[in-house]
């Protein structure tokens, strides 16, 4: 049985609140000691990526950059979607400490083993 | 047994790839009599192989070079194996891996071929990689047979899961499938998809030259 939680972020620099609280919830978990990762899809798969999260800072809400550092310090994941990675160019070269390009397969896994997952529209 | 992909074979034979096909099956197979009921009696050979350029003529001419090359052959494995059309003619591709009394051995060969109108095979064209010399598998035969797959930079979005159940569905139940593959994605869906799919992750490794080598054992 998979205790993991997985919060869904699909948005990058464009929308700046978007982007940033999948991760401000996941920080959460990953603080209180769950098992916490953020599956970045589309344009979110910049977010894992040196320099993706320069700059994106929502009033009232944490720097993306520190709160990503913070994330992945409290032990949490960062997953990028490969089928979103792969046409934008985006490499293993180009990632950052935490973050890790997955597939389908690599969450179907952990959803059917009893993942929960949390999106963000 | 190693992985293959030969395509089955047509009921009845129409058209260059069909016939390629039947020929390829029946090659692979070393089903020679079947291999030469598929080759037009005036067929024309044309060779490039390792000692130089060769030519003969004739449906048993032909035959009795794949047989000199392959009869002996114990195992004789097809690694991969293709037949397609192109416009009007097909192309055949198989690799082998072979063992003869001096040692095993890789052999590629790649064969254009022109069907005539009667579905028989009226010219071969082939190219020969030559016996290859390969390190000794005995080791692999005592855990059941090692099998390859090269998934190159196939990723979830490219049909990576469609071709992986494909491959490790050619191989009995117990054998192993190596599966070697560079997309980032795919090292980490591959053992996920295994695992689903009811087969056993044996090992992953890393070489470190961008590439995972996933070992795979066939559950069901």
């Amino acid at each position: 049985m998979s205790d993991k939680l997985i919060f869904n972020c699909t948005y990058g620099k464009e929308e700046p609140e978007r982007a940033t609280l999948p991760f401000v919830a996941a920080n959460i978990a990953a603080a209180t000691g769950q098992d916490a990762i953020v599956l970045c899809t589309i344009e979110a798969v910049w977010l894992g990526t040196q320099g993706g999260t320069d700059g994106i800072a929502q009033p009232g809400l944490p720097v993306l950059a520190d709160l990503y550092a913070e994330f992945v310090d409290n032990g949490g994941q960062v997953w990028l979607c490969g089928a979103c990675a792969k046409p934008r160019g985006i490499t293993e070269e180009h990632l950052v400490k935490g973050s890790t390009i997955v597939g389908a397969a690599k969450v179907v896994e952990e959803v059917v083993a009893g993942a929960m997952t949390v999106a963000f529209a | 047994m190693l992985t293959t992909q030969t395509p089955e074979s047509p009921d009845t034979a129409q058209g260059p790839c069909d016939v390629a096909t039947v020929f390829l099956n029946a090659l692979t197979a070393r089903d020679f009599t079947t291999a030469r009921s598929v080759l037009a009696d005036d067929l024309a050979m044309r060779m490039l192989v390792p000692p130089g350029f060769m030519t003969d003529e004739g449906g048993d001419a032909a035959i009795g070079w794949f047989s000199s090359w392959f009869t002996d052959a114990d195992p004789f494995q097809v690694e991969a194996s293709s037949a397609e059309a192109v416009e009007g003619r097909a192309a055949v591709t198989y690799r082998l891996r072979l063992h003869r009394p001096n040692g095993w051995y890789l052999i590629e060969q790649h064969l254009m071929l022109d069907v005539g109108g009667d579905d028989r095979i009226t010219a071969i064209d082939l190219l020969c990689s030559g016996f290859r010399s390969i390190a000794d598998v005995e080791s692999d035969a005592q855990s059941g047979l090692v099998h390859h797959y090269d998934a190159g930079d196939l990723g979830c979005a490219d049909g990576l899961a469609g071709q992986f159940r494909q491959q490790i569905q050619r191989i009995p139940i117990g054998d192993l499938l190596v599966v070697s593959t560079s997309d980032p994605a795919a090292k980490e869906d591959l053992p996920s998809m295994a695992r689903l799919m009811g087969h056993v992750v044996v090992s992953i490794e890393v070489p470190g030259d961008g590439r995972l080598f996933i070992t795979v054992e066939r559950g069901k």
